[in-house]
């Protein structure tokens, strides 16, 4: 049984460093949200479409933080890592977290 | 207390740090955490062999090592970096594995502490070295 709160300021940590560095990125998901909503039917797929990329982009580099820090861990640490990885990914960045898993 | 905090964060910077892990992802996570606290991390070593040498090289006042390595073991490094007696640096070893799965190896080895890799910060680091 593990002690409550393992890896949780390593994963709060990491989503901080998210957030500073994607700042642009996390910006451009925003407006690209806006500008789907704002779109006339012609445009709402093709504007929905930059918006999940956007989203994708924004994954990918969670992942990639995510499973390479998993990575240098023994394989039930990794899983416990994951968890609260994806938990916090949720609560903080829920465009992006839908589906991590 | 916030002059406790500036003085805590004071020796946050003053303290240069080598990171020693066969895993790159790893040396970078514990890098961002690290510097985002302040700390200078002067280098990285991949192995036992490179951590001795880049502890010849950079004199950090910290290495924070791996317990298993490709070559030497975390715990024969922090032997071998212990002997250097007061110019060596204070070694914390890390593991996904928590202390207790090592036994008395940690003490023995002549390193300053060990944190659990799930429990890794700048503030965890400093608590061993006060």
């Amino acid at each position: 049984m593990s002690p409550p709160g393992r890896f949780q300021e390593v994963a709060e940590r990491q989503l901080v460093l998210f957030r500073e560095d994607e700042a642009e990125l996390l910006g451009e998901v925003e407006e690209a949200l806006d500008a789907y909503n704002g779109a006339s039917r012609d445009e709402a797929e093709e504007r929905y479409g930059e918006f999940v990329d956007l989203v994708d982009a924004g994954r990918e580099v969670l992942l990639d933080m995510r499973d390479g820090f998993a990575a240098s861990l023994d394989e039930e640490a990794a899983e416990e890592y994951r968890l609260v990885f994806d938990d916090l990914v949720r609560k903080r960045f829920p465009r992006f977290g839908l589906e991590l898993d | 207390m916030t002059e406790a905090l500036d003085r805590c964060h004071t020796s946050y910077v003053t303290m240069s740090v080598l990171i020693v892990d066969d895993h790159p992802s790893f040396r970078a996570t514990a890098r961002v955490l690290l510097e985002s606290e302040g700390f200078d991390v002067i280098g990285e070593a991949e192995d036992g062999s490179t951590a001795l040498e880049a502890v010849a090289a950079l004199h950090p006042q910290i290495v924070l090592l791996d317990v298993q390595l490709p070559d030497l073991d975390g715990f024969e490094v922090a032997a071998r970096l212990s002997e250097l007696n007061g110019s060596g640096p204070a070694v914390i070893l890390t593991s996904s594995r928590d202390r207790v799965d090592f036994g008395s190896l940690v003490e023995e080895s002549g390193a300053r502490g060990f944190v659990p890799k799930a429990e890794l910060s700048g503030a965890a680091l400093l608590s061993l070295l006060n």
